[in-house]
């Protein structure tokens, strides 16, 4: 059983997973995916299922598909335009005196 | 195979020979971080006086406001908790051509360029020559490598480097002076304002360091900052810079594509 801790907690995160074990049909048995994981939890059970298994293996792959969406990001901003992406307009902060 | 030559130094019997000092016998208890960096990279002393001019430039450029974007970089990566990431974050703008230690380089060449051209032209102390001659370098100079100050009128490491300068006697220096000719005529001819990253490069000419040396030693100079809002920042792992809030993005592509779609 998935602990509590691992299972999604909003309606995208269950769509999302529920898209991704039917996607899957008939192309890879992952018994993880009805059990409503998280979209990470998901993903890794995708992953080990695939044969995907060492922290190494892992670390690769994930860190190679989100250089995709990196790359394809960076593509539309041109270089040192940091001040137009939005993670960069953060919330307020407050100064405290110690 | 042939040998890579270093004057940097290497391992021997307990101690380290490094520019042809011993460290634990030469160096270490007798020298600040700020005279090391500077030995380090050029393999010269400075005297205490000058150190300490280093230290005014590091205490000048030390921003602590966390809106400004470089640092907001340093808070992002060290947002997943680890300091060093986001200070490696914040220091990769250091190495961009339009700000960070290439600037303060090339602001530091121009200015040596700028006083061969004096030199070559006899213009250096004709006060009336000297001018002209500043002018006509500006005007037709290639790519002027100063970027200016942005969102306020006047950039206050500039001004702090400069009190500090004044409070220590070394106002009139020969590159600070030259400097201090040269951005009124900038600021007149190309609109451009006083960056600390010209100051910087004035401010460490009169010690006697080269642009090339000034780039790299100016890496060490805005160390600060950025393990202030790293430490910060991974400390409070703050879940607004951890997650882009969804409102924030705006998807203006192609309807997504439903992977499932493809096999039926």
């Amino acid at each position: 059983m998935l602990p509590p801790s691992l299972k999604a907690t909003d309606d995208a995160s269950v769509h999302a997973v529920s898209e991704l074990a039917r996607a899957l049909e008939g192309i890879l048995d992952v018994p993880l995916l009805a059990q409503q994981p998280r979209r990470d939890v998901a993903l890794l059970a995708v992953l080990s299922a695939c044969g995907i298994e060492t922290e190494m293996q892992l670390v690769s792959v994930v860190a190679l598909a989100r250089l995709v969406s990196a790359i394809a990001e960076s593509r539309g901003r041109h270089p040192v335009a940091f001040g137009d992406y939005p993670t960069v307009s953060t919330p307020p902060f407050v100064y405290e005196e110690p | 195979m042939k040998p890579i030559a270093t004057r940097v130094g290497w391992a021997d019997f307990g101690d380290y020979d490094h520019f042809g000092l011993r460290l634990y016998r030469d160096l270490a208890g007798n020298i600040t971080l700020a005279g090391l960096s500077v030995f380090s990279l050029t393999g010269r002393r400075l005297a205490d006086e000058d150190i300490a001019v280093l230290d005014d430039v590091a205490a000048c450029c030390h921003v602590t406001e966390p809106r400004v974007w470089p640092l907001k970089l340093a808070r992002l990566g060290a947002s997943s908790g680890r300091p060093i990431t986001g200070y490696l974050a914040g220091l990769a703008v250091l190495d961009g051509d339009f700000i960070g230690t290439a600037a303060i380089e090339a602001s530091a060449r121009t200015l040596v360029e700028l006083r061969a051209v004096l030199e070559r032209e006899d213009a250096l102390v004709n006060a009336t020559l000297k001018t002209k001659a500043i002018r006509r370098f500006v005007e037709t100079y290639a790519e002027w490598p100063s970027v200016g100050v942005h969102k306020r009128r006047v950039d206050e490491r500039v001004v702090g480097i400069r009190s500090c300068l004044a409070r220590r006697g070394r106002s009139e220096r020969p590159w600070w002076t030259l400097a201090e000719e040269l951005w009124p005529i900038m600021r007149e001819l190309l609109g451009i304002d006083v960056s600390a990253f010209d100051a910087i490069g004035a401010a460490c000419l009169d010690l006697g360091l080269l642009p090339k040396e000034i780039g790299a030693l100016s890496a060490i100079l805005l160390q600060p900052q950025f393990l202030a809002h790293a430490f910060e920042g991974a400390m409070q792992r703050a879940d607004e810079l951890r997650c882009l809030p969804s409102e924030a993005i705006r998807y203006v592509g192609p309807e997504p594509r439903k992977s499932s779609d493809r096999r039926r």
